[in-house]
């Protein structure tokens, strides 16, 4: 296959999905929502001096947001397979691999989504100044996504296909992605403290690497995912 | 010699399946399927069956419910994975090719069409995936041909069940497909949608287009189908010229 | 009925369960009277002995429930699956005896049960994948589907033996890497290291035995079933 069709196809399924969100909202207002709820849990048991407020900030501001997200992989395919609209996507002359690198950016804007409404009202409800230094920061999301999202996708493609699999996701995706929480909270824990050294970016190396073999490895797995 | 030998022997109807030790060579052969057995958890849902497609004819499965004709028809499109025995679309034993899946259009019981996106969109979508050149015009006969063009800026899921259908089936010929596999296309259909239906057949018979699809409704299979495929548990026990008399349908059935 | 007797459990597998049985008594004396007692921790430090050996395990356990998974992905045959269940479940039950011994190590070690320290964090991430995977496994009726689904989860989880492995080097662990020993008590690690990796590999084999003699009688049965089943026709 043409590089240029494969790439138009890539691009027609993002913007399918994005398309039928946009237009039903079915997924993103309540992952938001749960997001929200979750800060505000979070941030009310944080109550404590600035310096060590900010020592814990970091890594609940992350759990806020990968929990969340744990729900935009789940839901992002429960409603295609609803309607028999999977295997139809599944019988195009389109890659398996092509399918999740769609998957995979649609819940990576999901991320992005959850993340602009969460950072702010973490800040706003804890003084934890994460903003202080965006450039940072926006590494750590971005890698943190990317990381997540690849995992997140070909797992939440494999539960959402069983019949009892209330919560499953969050059960299986979570202790697969401790890296990237972990990872994300320690940078943005480093980076609160105002540590950027080795052990920094041995961090962001970790995140990366991660990052990489799971977009990687999604993408070749994929073909075993599709079969049903 | 051998191909030819084979032809006249799949064309006589009478004695389908007697020349499978030929290997897959293509040509002439829509779909060739030998030895076929598919399992849905431990339970076999087809055993052994043995079936060519000859490009060009119409056939129409039937049986009792869980008889497996679904399950037949997914195997011929390469959406469901044998566990034992052979499938090969024109010549190739694969669908994970490309060009092979441009090929197969494929209508199943679900409509398979996004609910958000308007009736155009959907064919829209159908047609990017599979690389069509020229998709509005193309739509846009679509359309007009199934009767749905003042629907085409509503959304799918809006539409009525036999609208859906159409719909459907509009979506699955998108990109003009060699093999044509339907399962119970009249099932959501009104009369008028039947009548159109029966003139799609109608057409497609003309035109020589391959057709699979199952039915219950043994009238319209005599009256479209080249040959009737009769499937009981699983197991193929019958295979019929189309426009034999329907007692004898019934008597088989 | 009476084709059943090669599977019968038979007298060159009685005897390996014998001998492996002998194995693990030697080297628990080996462990008890034999190792010098360690100078600091005194007899505590013979857990040390036990928990390498079971942590060896555990790992290459999770190894060989991701290699079998991915070979079933390949080749499709169910026999692989069994492979990688029973590994997979062995694996578990060692991880868990690591975390135990481990634990009650740092115990007298350390002065606390539990800490977070990056080898026994990524240690417990791998105990959560494997009853994670069991969990989703156990919720699928299917063998094939089962077998592919626990696959790919499978090489997935693989993916946390190199932090375990490496997490010590990465991020400043206390977790001892491999420190100075005495002769004497190389040679009793070893030897306990090879029993129990023989008494793991055998529980595995007598497990995949019986996961394939269940999935036949499962078989059986539906054959048995829908032989006698009036056809509907």
């Amino acid at each position: 296959m043409p590089a240029r069709q494969t790439i138009n196809s890539l691009w027609w399924l993002i913007h399918k999905d994005l398309t039928r969100e946009l237009r039903a909202q079915h997924v993103w207002p309540g992952m938001v929502l749960l997001g929200l709820v979750l800060v505000f849990l979070l941030a009310t048991q944080i109550d404590l001096p600035l310096d060590q407020k900010a020592r814990v900030g970091g890594g609940l501001l992350w759990l806020a947001v990968f929990f969340a997200g744990t729900l935009a992989c789940d839901r992002s395919f429960t409603g295609e397979r609803d309607a028999g609209c999977w295997q139809a996507l599944t019988l195009y002359p389109v890659a398996p691999s092509v399918l999740f690198l769609a998957k995979m950016a649609v819940n990576v804007a999901a991320l992005v989504i959850l993340e602009l409404v969460l950072v702010p009202a973490f800040i706003v409800l804890s003084d934890v100044p994460f903003a202080a230094r965006p450039g940072p920061l926006l590494l750590i999301a971005a890698l943190g996504n990317v990381g997540f999202a690849a995992v997140g996708t070909l797992v939440g493609s494999l539960t959402s296909g069983l019949r009892h699999r209330g919560g499953l996701l969050t059960l299986l995706l979570l202790p697969l992605v401790v890296p990237v929480v972990f990872g994300a909270a320690e940078t943005t824990r480093l980076l609160l403290t105002g540590e950027i050294d080795s052990l920094w970016w041995r961090w962001i190396q970790l995140l990366a690497v991660f990052a990489a073999v799971f977009t990687v490895a999604g993408a070749m797995m994929f073909e075993f995912v599709v079969e049903d | 010699m051998l191909r030819t030998i084979k032809n006249t022997i799949v064309r006589s109807w009478a004695t389908d399946g007697a020349a499978k030790s030929v290997s897959c060579n293509g040509s002439g052969y829509a779909v060739e399927v030998a030895g076929l057995v598919a399992v849905y958890g431990r339970m076999p849902v087809l055993r052994d069956v043995d079936l060519d497609v000859v490009e060009g004819e119409s056939i129409a499965v039937m049986g009792p419910n869980g008889a497996g004709k679904s399950t037949l028809l997914k195997c011929l499109v390469g959406a469901v994975r044998p566990a034992a025995g052979s499938v090969c679309w024109f010549g190739e034993a694969t669908t994970r090719c490309d060009h092979v899946r441009r090929q197969i259009g494929y209508v199943g019981q679900e409509c398979g069409l996004y609910a958000e996106l308007t009736a155009l969109e959907n064919l829209l979508f159908a047609g990017r995936m599979n690389g069509v050149a020229n998709i509005h015009d193309r739509a846009a006969t679509l359309l007009t041909e199934g009767g749905i063009e003042s629907q085409a800026h509503r959304p799918a899921g809006q539409l009525s069940q036999g609208m859906r259908q159409r719909l459907a089936i509009a979506r699955a010929l998108m990109h003009e497909p060699r093999l044509i596999v339907l399962d119970e296309p009249s099932s959501n259909l009104d009369a008028a949608g039947r009548q159109w239906l029966e003139r799609l057949f109608e057409r497609w018979r003309c035109a020589g287009q391959t057709v699979c699809f199952a039915s219950h409704d043994a009238a319209q299979s005599g009256s479209v189908a080249d040959r009737i495929v009769h499937l009981d548990a699983g197991r193929m026990v019958a295979i019929e010229r189309g426009d034999c008399p329907l007692t004898t349908l019934r008597q088989s059935a | 009925m009476n084709n059943l007797s090669p599977d019968r459990t038979s007298t060159g597998t009685l005897a390996t369960g014998v001998l492996i049985t002998c194995l693990i008594f030697a080297s628990m004396w080996m462990i008890f009277f034999v190792a010098p007692t360690e100078a600091t921790m005194g007899d505590v430090q013979r857990i040390v002995y036990i928990h390498v050996a079971v942590a060896w395990c555990g790992l290459a356990g999770c190894l060989a429930m991701g290699f079998c998974g991915a070979m079933f992905l390949v080749r499709r045959s169910l026999e692989w699956d069994f492979w990688s269940q029973a590994a997979g479940e062995v694996g578990w039950l060692c991880s868990t005896l690591t975390l135990i011994t481990g634990s009650a190590w740092a115990h007298e070690a350390w002065g606390t049960w539990w800490t977070w320290e990056p080898r026994l964090t990524s240690s417990l991430v791998l105990w959560i994948i494997y009853a994670g995977l069991f969990l989703v496994r156990s919720s699928i009726e299917d063998p094939n589907r089962r077998a592919r689904i626990g696959g790919v989860l499978a090489v997935v989880g693989m993916s946390d033996v190199p932090l375990v492995l490496m997490a010590t080097r990465w991020f400043r662990g206390v977790h001892p890497v491999t420190p100075e020993m005495d002769p004497r008590m190389r040679l009793v690690l070893l030897a306990s290291v090879i029993s129990f990796t023989a008494l793991f590999a055998y529980l595995a084999v007598q497990r995949r035995r019986q996961l394939e003699l269940s999935e036949r009688t499962a078989q059986l049965e539906i054959a048995a079933w829908s032989a006698s089943a009036p056809s509907q026709s």
